[in-house]
């Protein structure tokens, strides 16, 4: 049961029961995890999520922009993936086929934005109030002028990662962000690996063209 | 190596995923071409910011919400599509009906429908409603016209040549019969 899997309490001899379970997952690779889980210990799902939680959460944050949506969307993955667990081929890499239920996601949710500018400006919008919270929560031990400058510059990487054409971004973020291989990333965008090599050649130019003028 | 071959292997460049004699061209190019070195040294100081950026982490109920999700979703305690039912939960929970299913459903309900019209026939208040009547042209019954008559007035005035009929003659008689057709909607238990 998903809620067992998730929310795992019981008394302290459960507890170290549940420490050596979540010990012995953490030492298996994402295939013996998914068998795991497909065998009936629903920890191993937990274990999937814990592994790739952040990692998804961040290439959807890049390609979409917009970190409330990427964490719904996120989630929606892991659902997904609790769904379709029994189909996948275990013959092929876990990390990919998340990343490619991720990948259409963000794709489907860009889509969606561009045919409603309301959804676009309220998720502008969202990021512009979280660019105003207080800065103490960011790095106490920094002065105030490197604060700003630091934000400064992330401001300006997001913004011209944002610039790319979509089909260049996710490639892109795959690759620098992700470290994907560049057959992972065709699979992962359905395409072939010269149009990802192509793709990702273009993408890096034109991050380079459009964040230059600012650093000069 | 020209320009356009260097910007070609660039992104295998970076990566390091070049073969050690294109290594040698490249290089070779890159102490060669100004503005080949500018682009090489701009495109990695930009990948180097974008590398950097610090990444982001799920909020803390990101697995209770996940888990809210899943239960809405069906999921818990649920067979799940690929059939297996959890260990760890043994009701029925709802489950997803795609749109296989649907078109199953549909689908017998059609064919149980024809079937039950082929075995049952129509039933007769829907042939009423249903059956249209046919339209025929029928004719009104014969008119029974007095035999006709020459007025003996009119004949003295045509003596001693061809009889020549008036014309009253004709519509009298003719134009009654053919316009007495009317169409009539024929009973349906003709």
């Amino acid at each position: 049961m998903a809620e067992v899997a998730l929310m795992r309490v019981g008394t302290p001899s459960d507890g170290v029961r549940t420490e050596g379970t979540r010990a012995r997952l953490r030492a298996l690779d994402d295939a013996e995890v998914v068998g795991v889980f497909l065998e009936g210990d629903e920890r191993a799902f937990q274990e999937l999520v814990e592994r790739y939680q952040a990692r998804l959460l961040n290439f959807v944050y890049r390609t979409i922009g917009d970190r409330e949506k990427a964490e719904d969307l996120v989630q929606e993955v892991f659902i997904r993936v609790y769904r379709h667990l029994g189909r996948f081929d275990r013959t092929k890499k876990f990390s990919t086929w998340a990343y490619t239920i991720a990948s259409n996601l963000a794709k489907n949710e860009l889509r969606n934005r561009s045919r409603n500018p309301l959804v676009l400006f309220q998720a502008i919008k969202r990021n512009w109030e979280d660019e105003e919270r207080p800065l103490q929560f960011e790095d106490p031990a920094s002065r105030p002028d490197d604060l700003y400058r630091k934000r400064h510059l992330r401001s300006l990487v997001e913004a011209s990662v944002a610039r790319l054409p979509e089909h260049h971004r996710q490639v892109f973020v795959l690759r620098e962000l992700e470290g994907k291989s560049y057959e992972e990333i065709a699979e992962i965008t359905s395409c072939n690996l010269g149009t990802v090599k192509s793709r990702l050649n273009r993408a890096r130019t034109s991050f380079a063209d459009i964040i230059a003028p600012a650093l000069r | 190596m020209h320009c356009g071959a260097f910007r070609d292997r660039h992104a295998a460049y970076i990566d390091d995923a070049l073969d050690d004699a294109t290594l040698d061209a490249v290089r070779g190019h890159l102490a060669d071409c100004r503005a080949c070195a500018e682009h090489d040294t701009a495109v990695r100081r930009a990948l180097m910011l974008f590398r950097n950026l610090p990444t982001i982490q799920p909020s803390p109920d990101f697995s209770a919400r996940l888990q809210a999700r899943l239960r809405a979703s069906g999921y818990d305690s649920a067979v799940r599509v690929d059939g297996r039912r959890d260990r760890l939960g043994d009701s029925a929970g709802p489950t997803s009906v795609g749109f296989s299913g649907f078109a199953s459903a549909a689908a017998g309900v059609v064919a149980a429908g024809y079937l039950a019209v082929a075995v049952f026939g129509t039933p007769a208040s829907v042939r009423a409603e249903l059956a249209l009547s046919p339209v025929v042209a029928r004719a009104t019954p014969p008119l029974s016209l007095a035999p006709f008559t020459v007025q003996p007035t009119v004949l003295v005035s045509f003596e001693g040549v061809l009889p020549s009929w008036p014309s009253e003659v004709f519509t009298s008689r003719t134009p009654i019969r053919l316009s007495a057709v009317s169409l009539t909607a024929d009973s349906p238990d003709r």
